[in-house]
């Protein structure tokens, strides 16, 4: 409702303002469907093409072996071998045996060059 | 992303994702400020082929401006609304004399005879009202009054003082109230409950 300066409601003022109402919900003044067709694909024809990066290295690599599933079981397979080469089950036997190709060893010092008294560099040995 | 999602975006960020190449932000957009600023063009202009005309100029030129949009700078539709404004003014400036039986009135597809005429009578009074109105005056009512907007954003639009947006539509409407005051009763819309 609008007032005037005198503090009266007036009465054309208050029809205008129904009527400034009633046009801003006033269908007629909206746009056809073949006008909004239209701008759209001025839109679309003015649009900027979307970037396309190329993927990095690394995505190329992990892409490779299979995405991050495949990335991940390489990981865990690495790691398994990793610690079954320095730390052996039982019963698997070492590289340096499989170089071998036998099992046995020889030990040295307890048995051979001990007894003959070659051994300590004359640390034991008396003078005189 | 879902076309719901982009009623939540503002304009400025879906002008941002117009520019990544989404289609989607191109048909929001249209959606959302084509039908605002056709709404104005043929307010101002009276004439639904023109008004064409001016938002589409309108809408093109936000297009290509899109990428180089700064966001939070400006407001889009205020931006748009400028832009549409000045489209107007010019069009205005180019045909000058044109005589109020050559307004072409947008037509209403609303359901009772008699309530689309009665409609369509009261349109087309507020319609001869305004272009009776010099353009900057008509420009400042038809942005406070019909579009709804604030005064300082219809002086941002207008490139104008707050004060005189206040003095520009405050003589409008008094100068519309005297153009319509004739036809207030054959129209019928002092005693309607609007």
């Amino acid at each position: 409702m609008t007032v005037s300066d005198k503090g009266t409601v007036d009465p054309d003022m208050n029809a205008l303002d129904a009527l400034f109402a009633q046009a801003t919900n006033d269908v007629g003044a909206r746009p056809s469907e073949a006008f909004m067709t239209r701008v759209v694909t001025d839109a679309l024809a003015q649009q900027p093409m979307p970037q396309i990066t190329p993927p990095s290295l690394w995505a190329q690599i992990t892409a490779m072996v299979g995405g991050w599933q495949g990335m991940g079981g390489l990981v865990a397979a690495t790691c398994a071998g990793f610690w079954i080469g320095i730390n052996p089950p039982e019963g698997l036997p070492t590289q340096f045996e499989t170089f071998l190709g036998s099992e046995t060893s020889i030990s040295l010092l307890e048995d051979g060059i001990k007894d003959t008294g070659m051994f300590g560099f004359g640390w034991d040995m008396e003078e005189g | 992303m879902p076309l719901d999602a982009y009623t939540d975006l503002a304009d400025d960020a879906l002008l941002a994702q117009y520019s990544k190449g989404d289609a989607a932000a191109a048909r929001a957009l249209t959606a959302r400020l084509t039908p605002r600023v056709f709404g104005h063009a043929v307010r101002v202009l009276g004439d639904r082929s023109e008004a064409e005309d001016v938002a589409q100029d309108a809408m093109m030129r936000l297009w290509k401006v899109a990428p180089d949009w700064r966001m939070g700078e400006a407001k889009v539709s205020t931006w748009l609304y400028r832009v549409t404004a000045n489209l107007c003014t010019d069009r205005l400036r180019r045909k000058r004399g044109v005589g109020l039986d050559e307004v072409d009135e947008p037509h209403d597809p609303s359901p009772s005879v008699t309530d689309q005429l009665q409609t369509r009578e009261r349109m087309d009074a507020l319609q001869a009202g305004l272009q009776t109105l010099p353009e900057r005056q008509r420009q400042a009512v038809i942005l406070r009054h019909i579009e709804g907007l604030a005064n300082p954003e219809i002086a941002e639009i207008l490139e104008i003082s707050t004060e005189a947006v206040e003095s520009l539509t405050a003589r409008g409407k008094r100068a519309l109230a005297q153009a319509l005051a004739p036809a207030r009763e054959k129209l019928g819309y002092e005693d309607d409950s609007i």
